[in-house]
Order: structure tokens, then sequence, then C-alpha cells
């Protein structure tokens, strides 16, 4: 229950940390927040040869409203983002997720960045970008390149991101004003693992559904959008049947899953569920409330 | 091994150690330190008995690299209050039965510390939600919250932090 050996280096800026990564990186891991990270190195699942500790990088700590969409730096801690009024303005999807991010303590040191590249299938972050349709920008000693989120996070546990690449900005496109949204979660305990996940985005445009998102993820598989739920809605009009044909659509396209908390038809009865309340909810806040 | 100097301040006394990289910061204050107060629990960051405040800010100490503290400024149950002179949050939790076993309660008291810290009036349901972080297996949090009630009624009379 203690770590492995390791080498320890806490390079002063990202210039340092990406020569320290192109030297090292195949058998180096990123330290952020650490509390994924260490509690790994704690049960010695994982025994990398060397930490390059990234977590005082203040470069890499910033939320900004630039043309048209939010920057967010990756080293930016899941308090932060959780409290800030730009996330809430702009992409209020985010800010009503964050309380099912682990809890307010391991809020206070976990990073989007980190959050973003553990990628547990149980987590609730890579969902929301990836419904928002984020960039992500990765950097190296050699190069700069931008990943769309449908190709950043690639199977569980596991991203796009080269060995000497690193993570370093979240590009979020801001929202309409007057879109509807939610998220929702299930989970054992609240902060613990989502068995799902859901989160929906949608426009209504004089009573009819436009830009649909709809997504999962269900702590085993790499779930992310659903389009023969969103199919279902896009060009509709908002209503009670069109909600109930899109929780039939979600609940038998998601991906089946089973593990020890809950089996296959139990996930597809709370996709199911979720995916009707989430819909009401996302209707209300756009200015349509459906009965029932 | 390869060691490393860490300098901290803990609990406003002023540290300097050699350690291994891999030590972690529960283990640091326990056994550098001296201070055994700070509980290690799952190890894993799940129950939250090694929570310590790291500039201010509950931290999951077994979470945390000793070193990764380097230049910080930690805050361990011991900093509280004495036996004979206890904090107003420590004599909410001795008259509202706010632990049993006690395994939880340095954790419990330094997370309700910064929650204190930042809203010294907090309602049952806010104290309940940042409950959330810290597993107790005894007192099924009821008294626990009762405790943190009486501690703010505490603060407001005597006009005193947490």
């Amino acid at each position: 229950m203690k770590p492995p050996v390791f080498e320890y280096e806490r390079p002063a800026n990202l210039r340092a940390a990406l020569d320290a990564l192109a030297k090292h990186g195949g058998k180096a891991k990123v330290l952020a927040g650490g509390h994924s990270l260490i509690p790994m190195l704690n049960l010695r699942l994982i025994s990398p040869g060397r930490l390059i500790d990234v977590s005082r990088l203040s470069e890499l700590q910033y939320i900004v409203e630039d043309f048209g969409q939010l920057r967010i730096g990756a080293l930016t801690t899941h308090n932060t983002i959780l409290r800030s009024p730009i996330v809430a303005a702009n992409c209020p999807i985010v800010t009503e997720a964050y309380p099912h991010v682990a809890n307010h303590s391991i809020r206070n040191r976990g990073t989007l960045g980190g959050n973003l590249c553990h990628n547990d299938p149980a987590f609730e972050m890579p969902l929301a970008v990836t419904l928002l349709g984020a960039t992500m920008v990765a950097r190296s000693a050699r190069s700069s390149r931008t990943i769309t989120a449908a190709t950043f996070f690639k199977a569980p546990f596991a991203t796009d991101l080269a060995a000497d690449e690193m993570l370093v900005e979240v590009r979020i496109p801001r929202m309409p004003s007057g879109h509807g949204y939610s998220f929702l979660e299930v989970s054992q305990r609240h902060g613990d693992r989502a068995l799902i996940a859901a989160g929906c985005l949608l426009t209504l445009r004089y009573g009819t559904c436009r830009d649909v998102r709809i997504g999962f993820r269900n702590a085993v598989h790499n779930v992310f959008r659903i389009p023969a739920a969103e199919a279902v809605l896009e060009g509709k009009p908002a209503s009670a049947a069109n909600i109930e044909a899109a929780a039939d659509a979600a609940a038998k396209n998601v991906t089946a899953a089973a593990d020890l908390h809950a089996d296959e038809a139990y996930r597809r009865d709370v996709t199911a569920t979720l995916t009707r309340q989430m819909l009401h909810a996302a209707f209300a806040r756009a200015g349509q409330a459906i009965d029932g | 091994m390869n060691e490393l100097e860490v300098n901290v301040t803990v609990n406003g006394r002023a540290f300097r150690r050699r350690i291994e990289p891999r030590l972690l910061l529960s283990d640091f204050v326990r056994h550098e330190i001296g201070l055994t107060g700070t509980h290690v629990g799952c190890e894993n960051g799940v129950c939250g008995a090694c929570t310590v405040l790291l500039d201010g800010l509950a931290t999951r100490a077994c979470c945390t690299l000793a070193v990764q503290a380097e230049g910080r400024n930690i805050e361990t149950v011991e900093s509280l209050g004495r036996l004979n002179n206890l904090s107003p949050l420590q004599r909410g939790f001795w008259e509202k039965h706010g632990l049993q076993c006690g395994y939880c309660t340095p954790g419990m008291l330094m997370l309700m510390t910064e929650l204190l810290r930042e809203n010294p009036n907090p309602d049952r349901e806010t104290v309940r939600m940042r409950l959330n972080d810290n597993i107790c297996r005894c007192t099924g949090y009821e008294d626990i919250v009762n405790s943190v009630e009486r501690a703010v009624a505490l603060m407001r009379a005597e006009k005193v932090g947490p």
C-alpha cells in the first residue's frame, strides 16, 4: 500500500516539462493532481520509472473566454472550474456535471487535464467535453496539435496522446444562450464511480429540436454519444412521446455493460430513466416544459 | 536510495527533511514529523481519514507525495486545540458524540475546519454534502452533523473561528 520506487522531477516550466517527456516519455508518467495516479501507485497497479510533476505549472492554470470558445488550462483544478462564473455562463453542463466528480477534497487537487488523460470510463468530464465538441491541445517538444474529443478518448484508460505529448489546453465552443442541457448520474453513493453518467445538450427553434446531443458513460466501456437516440429527436417537436422514444432508443443502443455493481438489464433501465429525466430538464431550460 | 530535500511548514513550524520521493504526505507527517493524529485508512483516496489542510485546502494526504508539499503550509489535527483547551469544532464533537471509535475523526475535523472557515454558518444540507468526502463507519453521520451544528453555535457565541 505504498508507492514503488521512482525517480521524481519537478520541471520549472512547460518547456522543461516537455523536454523531460521527450527524454523519458516511454518510462515516465505525468503527475498533475495525483488523485488517480497516486492511488494506482499505492495499489501497485502501475510502476513508472519516473514521475514528472507538472502540478505547479501555473502557466497551465487558467480559464479564459476567447473568440466564442472557452480555453481552460489543463492544470486548472476541478473546484476552480466548478466555481467559475465564466464556465457557468458559457457551458453550464460542465458546472452541473462537476458535483458528480469525486468529492470536494479530491476536486481541491484534481485537475481537468489529469481527469481527461486518465479517461476512467466512469469519469464524467470526458463525456461532458465530448458532448460539447471540445478540442484538446497537445504539446510535445517537437510539435503542437489539436485533437477532437471524439478522437482523443480512444479506449478506457487510453487517449490519443503519444508518450512525449502532454495535454495543455481544452477548448470548448461556447453554447448559445437559451440552450437546453442536463447532466445526471446514478452511482452507489454520491461521488462514487458512475454506474451510468448521462448528459444531453439541445437547442429548441420554434418548438423543434436542433443539434441534439445525448451521451453516456457506464464505468466499463468507453461510451459517448448515442446517434440513434439523438436522431429520434433531431428536427422533431419537443413532446412527451418523443422523449419516450429517445429513452427507448438510448436504452437499446447504449453499449451493453455488466460488472460487479450492476448487470446489463439494470444499466439499460437506468439509461432510459436518466434519458427521460434529463430531456425533461433540458426542454424546461430551453423554455418548453413538457407534461409528464 | 534517491532522496530529496523537502521544506514545509507544519502547524506553523518549519521543518526540513531528506526523504524518498515516494513517501506519502500522510506517512511524512506521522513518521518524519511525529504527528500521529493524522490517521491512515484506505491509502487509496476513498475514506478521507488522512485529510489535512494543504495551503488551507482539505487534501487527502495519502494521495499526495510529501515532496509535492515543498514550500507549502500543512495543518493537521494537532493544530486545532489541546486536551484542556479544545477548539469549538472539537468541543462540538465532544458534546454531541460526533465520534465512536474515533478513527475517522481527525479527517472529519480537518474537513469541517476548511468548511467552517469558508462558511461559518452552513446549513445542515451543506454540512451533509461536504461530509460526503469522508467515511465514518460508526456514527451514521447524524451525530457528526449535530456536532458541526453545535460548533457553529459555539463559534457564533464566542465570536471565534472553528
